[in-house]
């Protein structure tokens, strides 16, 4: 009867150890594809987020291959596009203005046009890292009918 | 000794088969959920996939694209989800396609939809199963040509044939024949069926009937009846064709709600940009084209809204528009 009990015991103990290593790594592999997934769609985000009609330019009636600062300026894509960037993972989304080298930080509607980031997206949570992917774009000013350069940074919460 | 092992052993053989009978019970149901996350997890792979296709197509005013998954697959499109084996995922795109679509090769496409500006992409999908029949008179023609043959027109990779009204009266024993590898086919009307209507109920077993109305020339807006007798109504060709490939009018009109909620943002932005900049630019006059922009936004928010109203909003936009340029920036 012991004997029996205690083959029993010993079993399950092996097997409960066994599948605890099995989810263990099976958690794991999960996470990594998780984290893969969400590289993958923060790429193409990277890609759709200037084709966004709200931010995208339209000039003469036709759209163009640039982003118009002044729509950055009075939209905020929280209230249309929440669930865009909330799909896999955290991440904050920003136009960078680089040549001519901008003198002030952050834009809004008192400082504008005389700055250099336009923030598009931010989750406003806490992380421990990020990756940061950006790509260079157009920044288009209508009050000047200026180009700039500059570059569109979606930052990877981690 | 004999004595203890012959109390024993039964109670031991016992013993040993409930506790491996719920060792077994254990592992099958173990087993059995593993299943059920590798499909959920398959599942999830797919439509995460299929975002990221519409995500990328988005960049694009006009695409078509056939994807081949390698292995079957079986999907639903309903109220902005799609649904595979029990997982569900929001879209955050407006996709117009078949209830069902399943199959090996998946038809995408994408046409941009502009109302005068650019309100974003409109997304169709199709299993290639059901055929889309065009018919016009000599009075529709030009505008099933344009369907047919041009930027804005019905996606290429789905089956689609276009016809005079006299070839259909004619020829429908052929017109049989020739969609009978379809699982279903469509007929799109741009002219009355009366003539027709008897032929076409004993010459095919799976089918439905469209037909479009419109008072404008070149159909550019207009509505659409359903085989049940709902109508709804459709704002450019782009909506026309998402009204073609959509299985029932309950499907269109919810996509049709989400293009009035992006008509609505997209307009919030062009009138707050020409407050913004009528601000910057007091020299300018931008009060009609916010006069305009907000007058149309407010007809984006309205529910049962005449195609006729859509047009007369959008060309006033359009010409208030026109009025600004020089040292007054257009606001699009």
């Amino acid at each position: 009867m012991m004997e029996t009990l205690m083959v029993a015991v010993v079993f399950m103990v092996v097997l409960i150890i066994a599948l605890a290593f099995y989810f263990k790594f099976s958690l794991d592999s999960i996470e990594e594809s998780g984290e893969e997934a969400c590289l993958v769609s923060n790429t193409v985000l990277l890609v759709s987020v200037s084709s966004v009609p709200e931010i995208q330019c339209s000039i003469n009636g036709k759209t163009e291959n640039c982003i118009d600062t002044s729509k950055l300026i009075v939209f905020d894509p929280s209230r249309v596009y929440g669930s865009m960037f909330t799909t896999n993972c955290d991440q904050k989304v920003y136009f960078e203005q680089i040549y001519p080298e901008p003198e002030n930080g952050t834009c809004d509607q008192n400082n504008y046009p005389d700055c250099g980031i336009f923030e598009f997206y931010d989750p406003d949570v806490s992380y421990s890292s990020s990756i940061k992917i950006s790509t260079p774009t157009s920044l288009y000013f209508p009050l000047t009918e200026e180009y700039k350069f500059g570059k569109l940074v979606i930052e990877v919460l981690l | 000794m004999n004595k203890k092992a012959q109390m024993s052993s039964p109670f031991s053989y016992i013993f040993a088969l409930i506790i491996g009978g719920i060792v077994f019970m254990f592992l099958i149901g173990f087993a059995y959920k593993f299943i059920a996350l590798s499909g959920a997890l398959s599942a999830a792979e797919t439509v995460t996939a299929l975002n990221d296709e519409f995500a990328a197509f988005s960049v694009s005013e006009s695409a078509e694209k056939i994807i081949n998954y390698g292995s079957s697959f079986d999907f639903t499109v309903f109220e902005g989800k799609i649904t595979s084996e029990g997982q569900s995922q929001v879209i955050g795109e407006i996709i117009y396609a078949p209830y069902e679509i399943q199959g090996k090769d998946l038809y995408v496409a994408t046409r941009s939809l502009e109302m005068p500006y650019r309100v974003g992409n409109l997304f169709y999908l199709s299993d290639g199963s059901v055929i889309y029949i065009l018919v016009y008179d000599s009075n529709t023609e030009e505008v099933v040509e344009e369907l047919t043959d041009s930027y804005s027109a019905i996606p290429s990779n789905f089956p689609r044939e276009a016809f005079s009204i006299t070839q259909v009266a004619s020829n429908i024993e052929e017109l049989s024949q020739l969609t009978a590898s379809y699982d279903q086919v469509r007929f799109v009307f741009f002219t009355s069926y009366d003539n027709v209507i008897d032929d076409i109920q004993s010459n095919f077993v799976n089918y439905d009937i469209l037909k479009v109305e419109s008072s404008d020339d070149e159909y550019n807006f207009g509505q659409v009846e359903y085989s049940d007798g709902e109508e709804v109504v459709y704002l450019g060709y782009p909506m026309l064709i998402g009204a073609i490939v959509s299985f029932n009018a309950y499907s269109y009109n919810y996509n049709f709600d989400l293009v009035m909620g992006k008509l609505s943002s997209v307009t919030n932005v062009y009138y707050d940009k020409s407050k913004f900049i009528s601000a910057r630019k007091p020299e300018c006059d931008y009060n009609s084209i916010k006069t305009t922009l907000s007058n149309y936004k407010s007809l984006a928010n309205q529910e049962e809204v005449s195609y006729n109203s859509y047009s007369t909003k959008i060309e006033q936009v359009e010409s208030a528009n026109d009025g600004l340029g020089g040292d007054c920036p257009e606001i699009f």
